[in-house]
């Protein structure tokens, strides 16, 4: 397997309280990768460290480690990292409520070349082509995750699962090498759940990595090919679902000493 | 009636009614209206559409109107070279104050952006060699445009409502480009933005620039119509009137801050007709269009708001 993220030794502190100690592990490119462990596990902090949202005390990250390509994300701010192809979603459901939902989807391609202010402003022929292209990407992707009939729409009108399906649709809008997706189904209804389901095999199909914390168990281990377990921000094990969740320390993490039963972790 | 109709109807009324009035008087007021305008469109891109409460107005304004007084009265200078300078003076005000206050929370920007601008008036107020002091600037000589000397009224009223007319468009390419759709985005969710790719604190300088810029030209316009100016151009009454303007206007939209500017400056006029209530007028019609006009005089104008324009929480 080839890396496109690797995660080294990543420390983070909180007034003494350890978040994260010493977290280290490789993504496969192409993969679905589950990151998942109980609650205050330093499973978002890792999500914030890799995204440049907080610093990590010690430690590195890299996109396309031993590539030609490689890039230290832990040195970067988060606009940076945005830009060399990590894309990020947050635990808490975040769209920009008063744009329009192609608005949302447009202002998530910003990524793109960058043109001088007066450039943008007096809108060159450059500036319209790719305004014109990053319209036609947006249609797709408005198309593709049926918010088409909302484009116009204020983001703030949408339903709670329709912005969780603009929020991954912001995502892609510029190819993101990397997606790392924070809860993408909680709250989601059980039929929009087999929809993401499908949405985000399809995004690994086009070759995004994916690297998802989620607390539905049942959709971790359906559609990641390999899991890391976090516990009080240490990497406890890590392996194919089928090995983590027999796993005696996982089942331990998550019910207790004792837990016996693995179908017990189906979420 | 088309949109467009609609504009053009309302450009023809505005140059042609306080011409048709004639009166100085009138024309004084339609002269300053125009000025405000350019002012509350400096404000509205950083309050309205980058939702930051800035109190800065002021300092690029009083920076604009000294060093239009001063390139006129020091160095003998007229021209559009000086209206350039003061321009370019506030987009130097703009990128000083923004590069600390921008990188503070909301809460500490507002402060920062009253201690920058009353520095400022200190500053104008104590530097006497350069600024007279609190005696002011006085006797500043007419503006030369392109070989024409403005003087006449009819004259300052078609050139402020001609730069008022360019900011508005500046505003409307700035706020319709791929930059304001970041700026709006920014003032939306910071983090979302960050996470998108959104360089949110370079968005913003660049809207601080340009907001200096407006306000610098429309310092210099003003101490070239008013021809004196005092440290009393940094003072806070100047960002009040413009946040009445702006807020009351409608923030985050073209037109509201328009509107804003024309109402607010003719409405304490209008109310000189009852001296002794006139103040407790204002009030009222303040309070008034706060309850029934939240989001502002645009939503009058027949417009709904647009989806961009619409304020932060």
């Amino acid at each position: 397997m080839t890396p496109i993220l690797r995660v080294e030794g990543v420390v983070k502190t909180y007034q003494g309280v350890t978040a994260l100690d010493g977290i280290t592990f490789d993504v496969a490119g192409g993969s679905i990768t589950g990151l998942i462990g109980p609650n205050g596990s330093g499973k978002t902090t890792l999500f914030d460290c890799i995204s440049g949202f907080q610093r990590c005390d010690a430690g590195r990250a890299w996109l396309s480690p031993g590539g030609p390509a490689v890039v230290e994300l832990t040195s970067l701010p988060p606009v940076r990292i945005a830009r060399a192809g990590v894309r990020r979603t947050f635990q808490q459901l975040k769209v920009f409520p008063n744009l329009s939902v192609r608005d949302n989807l447009l202002a998530a391609a910003q990524s793109g070349p960058g043109f001088s202010a007066f450039a943008e402003v007096l809108r060159t022929t450059p500036v319209r082509e790719h305004e014109r292209a990053m319209r036609s990407r947006a249609a797709e992707l408005l198309a593709e995750f049926g918010l088409a009939p909302h484009a116009a729409q204020p983001a703030a009108a949408l339903s709670y699962g329709q912005k969780k399906l603009l929020e991954l649709a912001m995502a892609l809008m510029t190819d993101p090498q990397v997606l790392l997706l924070d809860e993408p189904v909680a709250g989601v209804n059980p039929t929009l759940v087999e929809a993401l389901k499908r949405h985000l095999v399809r995004v690994r199909d086009r070759g995004v990595t994916l690297l998802i914390v989620e607390h539905n168990l049942k959709l971790v281990f359906d559609l990641c090919e390999r899991i890391f377990v976090l516990d009080g921000g240490r990497l406890l094990t890590s392996g194919p679902p089928a090995e983590v969740a027999h796993d005696p320390r996982v089942l331990a993490a998550y019910l207790g000493a004792g837990a016996k039963s693995p179908a017990a972790l189906d979420g | 009636m088309s949109r467009t109709r609609a504009i053009a109807v309302v450009a023809a009324l505005a140059l042609a009614l306080p011409l048709v009035l004639g009166s100085p008087y009138v024309l004084h007021i339609a002269i300053m209206t125009g000025f405000y305008v350019i002012l509350a469109q400096s404000l509205n891109l950083i309050l309205g559409y980058g939702g930051l409460l800035s109190l800065a107005t002021p300092a690029f304004f009083g920076v604009g109107a000294y060093a239009a007084a001063i390139l006129a009265l020091r160095f003998g200078w007229d021209g559009a070279a000086t209206l350039g300078l003061a321009a370019l003076a506030g987009v130097a005000t703009g990128i000083a104050i923004g590069f600390p206050s921008l990188r503070v929370s909301r809460h500490s920007f507002v402060i920062v952006t009253l201690s920058a601008t009353l520095l400022l008036q200190l500053v104008a107020n104590n530097w006497e060699d350069l600024t007279r002091g609190s005696l002011g600037l006085a006797n500043i000589p007419a503006v030369r445009l392109f070989g024409v000397t403005v003087e006449a009224r009819g004259g300052w009223y078609l050139l402020s409502l001609a730069v008022a007319g360019a900011v508005v468009l500046v505003t409307h390419l700035v706020v319709g480009s791929r930059f304001g759709r970041a700026l709006v985005a920014a003032r939306e969710n910071e983090q979302l933005a960050l996470a998108v790719g959104i360089d949110v604190f370079r968005t913003r300088l660049f809207a601080f620039s340009l907001s200096g810029a407006f306000a610098g030209l429309a310092g210099a316009l003003y101490a070239y119509f008013i021809t004196y100016i005092d440290p009393g151009v940094f003072g806070f009454s100047v960002s009040e009137a413009l946040l009445i303007m702006v807020i009351l206007g409608g923030s985050g939209t073209l037109s509201g801050p328009v509107a804003g500017a024309v109402v607010f400056t003719a409405l304490p006029e209008l109310l000189r007709i009852a001296p002794e209530v006139r103040s407790l007028l204002y009030g009222v019609i303040l309070l008034l269009i706060v309850l029934y006009r939240p989001a502002g005089l645009a939503t009058w104008l027949g417009r709904r708001r647009s989806a961009a324009a619409a304020p932060s929480a």
